[in-house]
């Protein structure tokens, strides 16, 4: 019996890594009733998100110091 | 125990909107806010990312690395150092990467970046790291 070549953590034998055993970010569903401070904090990233958005439009991709 | 993404620097551009719904869920490391903030140029900018800042804190999302958190760190980058893992120029790129890990493992996440072969690299000396591509994540 030939041996088994013995595949790299998460290398699922195509070349591509396998992450099936980790959660996507669909798999993560919000709660129904969503509390103020976790609303909060969504609108707070979405004015960052958006403060991002309109930077790298007027200035470019920022790098990474 | 379901595992929480904790999000690198690297996926704030590509995936701002979908960001919005998920940092219900995430974890973000005080490195990434700094990465952010420190390229920021508008004032507004810098007032909406302190905005962001108080709120992560008040909600418990914002993982700052201890004085344990940068010994286990360096101590990693040691080790791929003396290992002659990576170039040095490539391993002085590594520490706030290291650091965002380091903060994953210790809060029972897994790491969600673009810069998989990067965290790849610090997996050799943080072995129970797990690393997930920002575009498997979000799809």
């Amino acid at each position: 019996m030939p041996n088994k070549k013995k595949l790299p953590e998460n290398d699922n034998g195509n070349g591509r890594r396998d992450y099936s055993h980790l959660p996507r970010a669909r798999d993560f569903k919000l709660p129904e009733v969503i509390s103020p401070e976790l609303k909060e904090l969504m609108e707070a990233t979405r004015e960052a998100m958006e403060a991002l958005r309109l930077e790298e439009e007027k200035y470019g991709k920022t790098p990474r110091i | 125990m379901v595992k929480l993404p904790v999000f690198d620097t690297s996926i704030f551009s590509p995936f701002k909107k979908q960001i919005e719904k998920e940092i219900a869920f995430a974890l973000l490391p005080s490195i990434v806010l700094y990465e952010l903030i420190a390229t920021s140029i508008d004032e507004s900018t810098l007032q909406k990312y302190d905005r962001w800042r108080r709120n992560l804190i008040k909600n418990e999302r914002l993982l700052a690395p201890t004085a344990n958190d940068w010994w286990g760190t360096a101590k990693a980058i040691r080790r791929l150092y003396i290992k002659k893992i990576a170039p040095v120029s490539k391993l002085k790129t590594l520490q706030n990467d290291a650091l965002i890990a380091r903060l994953a493992i210790k809060h029972n996440g897994f790491v969600v970046t673009m810069d998989v072969d990067d965290f790849e690299i610090i997996k050799r000396e943080m072995q129970k790291l797990e690393v997930v591509s920002g575009d498997y994540f979000f799809s």
